[in-house]
């Protein structure tokens, strides 16, 4: 007679859950181990619900806006980037961009305003503090979620200013909160893998560290499915645990699978991450990060069927309806560009949860 | 007044703290009630889990309430100075067949003797096990904790049942008894104090006790019930397992507990096929004709006779070139369905199976009952006189097209001049009694209801009950593009990858009686479609070298082997390529 699955490995884990315990970095190992991802979910959702969670699922209605495309780093997993001589490079000016939002502003009243972009050697720093002032002029009421700490890493390069002083300029000038990207995955031997050109992560830190330290909130990524390891994967989330110990300012988490088409991974025969892969790593993201409150299941990247499903693996949070959307299309991700709410609307229902629609600090602006 | 049996155990105390209907209390031990019940002396009672079994057919449940523990119980003991593996001889206390039923489960070489006499252990229950916990030395085994190292499961020693016919307001009590619970959880001093007082135990100890037990009756608490009733069926305490009913079903496909339904679905998927393992097959899906006079609304695939510019037959030579490409692919059968096309009767299909099968070694699993039945019509001739005609040219096995959902309301919009869904099922009886194999299908998310999915199922299982012949259950959803049922069905109710899984979980636990459940990757995409064996399916599906019918209708999911070997190996199991009667072809250790 066949036997039957034992889920003992997780048992002791489970009871820290319960008791409201932290989770250590083995334990994140025997998470990340387990093939039985549905315990995991399970377990994530009753960590969630336990730390206060309860059947709202948020989604925010915001605009994608990537100001260039020209960027000296050329990260191998990257298929966005472009050299100033290139056909297809582009930088928008202020003009530009704000024209932009405020005729997409018009069709969707959108609540957030979602920019990042290569790091561009051929602009000033004054180049950023002008885009930051002339879209918060424009548009007074939209939040603006801008420029990854790596880009704030550069700033500081063009200007000659600290992390500090830049953000406290472009917060002055308009800056509402920092997207989490180019945090990839820390271990330093996957950044020389992937990400050779990009500054060492202790900047990533530092940026977050400071901008919190100003009252400027912040995001934090990982880029998993590409060279680490289940060590790293629970390291990097170790870090950014602590990071919020510290300084208690990402509103959110945000997993990125990695998509290796159109980048040098492709002709290596490279996969794309599996179902249970992305599940998994949703529900041990929410065990692991017990003091970061919301974990996004990020339809752009997961497809909505993946996300609808992550809902009950520990997400809470599908991002948004959304209107453009440039950096993950050109490395291939198959979903549709634009999502209108109700279809979000039905898609967190039918996962019997209740869609709620938020700005960017997760006030509730509408309730279905 | 609604007669309500009260067990004098405190593990009632819960259930019955405030109890908002009213009722006419009857107390008893356990064996007095069940007796009560089955008289129809009382109305609704808890009743071991055994008990019911033995007696399901004659008592419906209450789809929300049991008594069940997922670990250690406390009040259920085998006391041994041995060890357990060297206990031969148990004394046993009759008060709970269903203690002494997961005795025999856990303890299957031991021999019963009555309380009293000589023996290795004793198997003490309720408030004696209680009482001899905090006063006798000697080991004490708690069975809800063996259970759970044995299972993974939750143990569900009781359930509330009434005789059938079913009295009018029980829905109200059973909501009066849930509230209770509710309140008594909101509450746990309050409850161990008053349970205390009238028991007879400290309280601390109570509130400890009383957070062991579950008293919600949900997707695990089911599994757990129908895992112990099949040991306790292969031990020889019961005759037969009592299916999911239709009403059970239903509850599942509509809570939104998915993880719990899945992880029901997956312990029986463990339990019906070896649990490391997940097969596929590589076959290739042969269309050999688009032209036909059926006119489905949902199909996108077809041609009408006549159509000269898309409308196709395909000729022999290229069936066998496709064939053989098959084969050289390490495929090892053909899946081949195509469109009712009006000139083709029997001799055409006699004579292309006989010369295939002259030519290769391959599988022919061909012909839907919709294509059969149509053949017959063409051919003047019975269904039993068409299918063993085909059979003796060299026909293997039936695929399961054509099923959609077997309820004729639907059937009438959906696919008005199609086999009716006595007239599917009929094809597959009569292919079975020829020693014919198929599979079922279901093609849902389009106008049916959520009854008339479970309809659907019940009468697979049902025909799977006379027959045995369906070895595989697959399901998948209405897809979308291309085709005139899209106009019928609001894009609001287009079905979701959730619903998906859902569904196909309650497929698992309801067709108890057919062995395989395949995931459709195919429709929906290899995410979901890897996700999905974690949700009660064992099978991948095929690595299909063409597949027109659902690529016509927009989804062009594509994959090849060595994806499903990665997929399945990614997940911790061992992939393994199987044939269509599920034989092993490759194993990938
Ligand atoms: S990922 Fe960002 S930093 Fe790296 S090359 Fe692309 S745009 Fe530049
Ligand atoms: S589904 Fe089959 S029977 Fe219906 S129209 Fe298409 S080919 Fe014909």
């Amino acid at each position: 007679m066949a036997l039957l699955e034992r889920t003992d490995a997780l048992d002791e884990i489970r009871e820290k859950v319960e008791a409201g315990e932290r989770l250590d970095l083995e334990d994140g190992l025997t998470l990340m181990e387990s093939d039985d991802v549905l315990a995991l979910g399970e377990l994530a959702d009753r960590a969630r619900r336990l730390r206060g969670g309860g059947e709202e699922v948020f989604f925010v209605q915001n605009l994608y806006l990537n100001q260039t495309n020209v960027c000296r780093v050329k990260c191998k997993f990257c298929a966005f980037a472009v050299t100033q001589k290139q056909a297809d490079a582009y930088t928008y000016s202020g003009e530009q961009l704000v024209e932009d939002a405020v005729h997409q502003h018009e069709l969707t009243a959108f609540t957030e305003i979602h920019m990042v972009g290569g790091e561009t050697p051929h602009v000033s720093f004054d180049y950023y503090v002008d885009i930051v002032r002339q879209l918060h002029e424009a548009l007074p009421d939209v939040h603006l979620k801008l420029f990854t700490a790596s880009e704030i890493h550069h700033m500081t390069k063009l200007s000659g200013l600290t992390h500090e002083e830049v953000l406290r300029t472009l917060r002055d000038a308009g800056l509402g909160s920092l997207p989490g990207g180019g945090a990839e995955i820390f271990a330093d031997r996957v950044r020389r893998l992937i990400a050779p050109g990009k500054e060492h992560p202790d900047y990533w830190f530092h940026t977050h560290d400071a901008a919190h330290r100003l009252g400027i909130p912040t995001h934090c990524t990982m880029l998993y499915g590409h060279v680490e390891n289940y060590e790293e994967r629970i390291d990097h989330l170790l870090r950014l645990r602590e990071q919020q110990d510290r300084t208690g300012g990402f509103l959110a988490f945000i997993p990125l699978a990695f998509h290796p088409e159109n980048t040098v991974f492709e002709r290596r025969g490279w996969r794309h991450t599996t179902g249970v892969d992305d599940l998994k790593l949703i529900a041990v993201s929410r065990l692991m990060l017990d003091n970061i409150p919301n974990i996004k299941a990020y339809w752009i990247m997961m497809g909505m069927p993946m996300a609808q499903v992550a809902l009950h693996f520990g997400a809470n949070d599908v991002q948004g309806t959304v209107v453009r959307e440039q950096i993950f299309h050109a490395a291939g991700a198959r979903t549709a560009t634009e999502q209108k709410i109700p279809e979000l609307v039905r898609f967190v229902r039918e996962a019997g949860r209740v869609p709620v629609q938020r700005d960017t600090l997760y006030n509730q602006l509408r309730r279905w | 007044m609604t007669r309500l049996g009260r067990i004098s155990y405190v593990n009632m105390a819960p259930v019955f703290y405030r109890v908002d209907a009213d009722v006419e209390e009857i107390q008893g031990v356990p064996t007095d009630l069940n007796r009560c019940l089955l008289a129809g002396e009382c109305d609704v009672a808890p009743i071991s889990s055994i008990e019911y079994a033995r007696n399901a057919d004659r008592l419906r449940l209450l789809p929300r309430l049991c008594v069940a523990s997922e670990g250690a119980v406390d009040s259920i003991q085998l006391v041994s100075r041995k060890p357990l593996e060297q206990v031969r001889v148990v004394a046993v206390t009759p008060e709970s067949a269903t203690s002494v039923v997961l005795t025999k489960v856990l303890l299957p070489e031991a021999e019963h003797v009555p309380l009293g006499e000589d023996a290795d252990a004793k198997l003490l229950i309720g408030d004696a096990a209680l009482k001899s916990a905090f006063e006798d030395p000697t080991p004490h085994y708690d069975l809800g904790r063996l259970w759970l190292e044995r299972t993974g499961l939750p143990m569900v020693f009781a359930v509330w049942a009434c005789p059938e016919p079913v009295r009018p307001g029980l829905g109200e009590l059973e909501d009066a008894l849930v509230r209770s619970v509710r309140l008594a959880r909101a509450e746990p001093e309050k409850l161990a104090h008053e349970a205390s007082d009238r028991y007879g135990y400290p309280a601390g100890f109570l509130a400890r006790y009383f957070e062991k037990l579950r008293y919600r009756f949900g997707p695990r608490e089911r599994a757990g019930l129908m895992t112990f009733l099949e040991l306790a069926r292969d031990v020889g305490e019961l005759d037969e397992v009592p299916e999911l009913t239709d009403t059970e079903a239903i509850a599942l496909l509509e809570s939104r507990d998915l993880v719990s339904v899945g992880r029901a679905a997956h312990e029986l998927r463990n339990r019906k096929s070896d649990p490391t393992r997940i097969t596929f097959i590589v076959d290739r899906n042969l269309n050999y004709t688009n032209i036909c006079v059926t006119d489905c609304d949902f199909c996108a695939f077809y041609r009408r006779p006549g159509d000269r510019s898309e409308g196709y037959l395909l000729p022999k030579a290229v069936i066998f070139k496709k064939l053989e490409e098959t084969l050289a692919l390490g495929g090892t059968g053909v899946l081949m369905q195509g469109g009712h096309h009006p000139d083709l009767a029997i001799d055409y299909y006699e004579d292309l199976f006989r010369s295939i099968k002259a030519r290769y070694p391959i599988h022919l699993h061909a012909l839907s009952p919709p294509e059969v039945q149509h053949i017959a019509r063409r051919s003047k001739l019975t269904i039993p006189q068409t299918l063993s005609r085909l059979r003796d040219a060299g026909l293997d096995s039936l695929p399961g097209g054509g099923g959609e959902i077997l309820v004729d309301r639907v059937r009438d919009i959906i696919a008005p001049k199609k086999t009716k869904a006595d007239e599917w099922l009929n094809v597959m009886r009569h292919a079975h009694r020829l020693g014919m194999s198929t599979t079922a299908t279901m093609m849902y998310g389009h106008v049916e209801t959520v009854p008339e999915r479970v309809e659907h199922m019940r009468r697979v299982r049902e025909l799977q009950d006379e027959t045995r012949g369906f070895r595989a259950f697959i399901s998948w959803t209405f897809q979308n593009d291309g085709n005139r049922l899209a106009a019928q069905v609001r894009p609001d109710d287009m079905p979701t990858s959730f619903d998906y899984l859902l569904t196909q979980a309650v497929s698992r636990i309801y067709l108890d009686n057919v062995d395989h459940i395949q995931s459709s990757w195919v429709t929906q995409g290899l995410k979901i479609g890897q996700v999905a064996l974690g949700f009660g399916a064992d099978d991948m599906g095929s690595v299909m070298i063409e597949e027109n019918v659902v690529s016509a209708a927009g989804t062009t999911h594509r994959t090849s082997r060595e994806e499903l070997v990665h997929l399945i190996k990614s997940m911790g199991k061992t992939p393994v390529q199987r044939d269509t009667l599920y034989r092993d072809v490759k194993v990938w250790n």
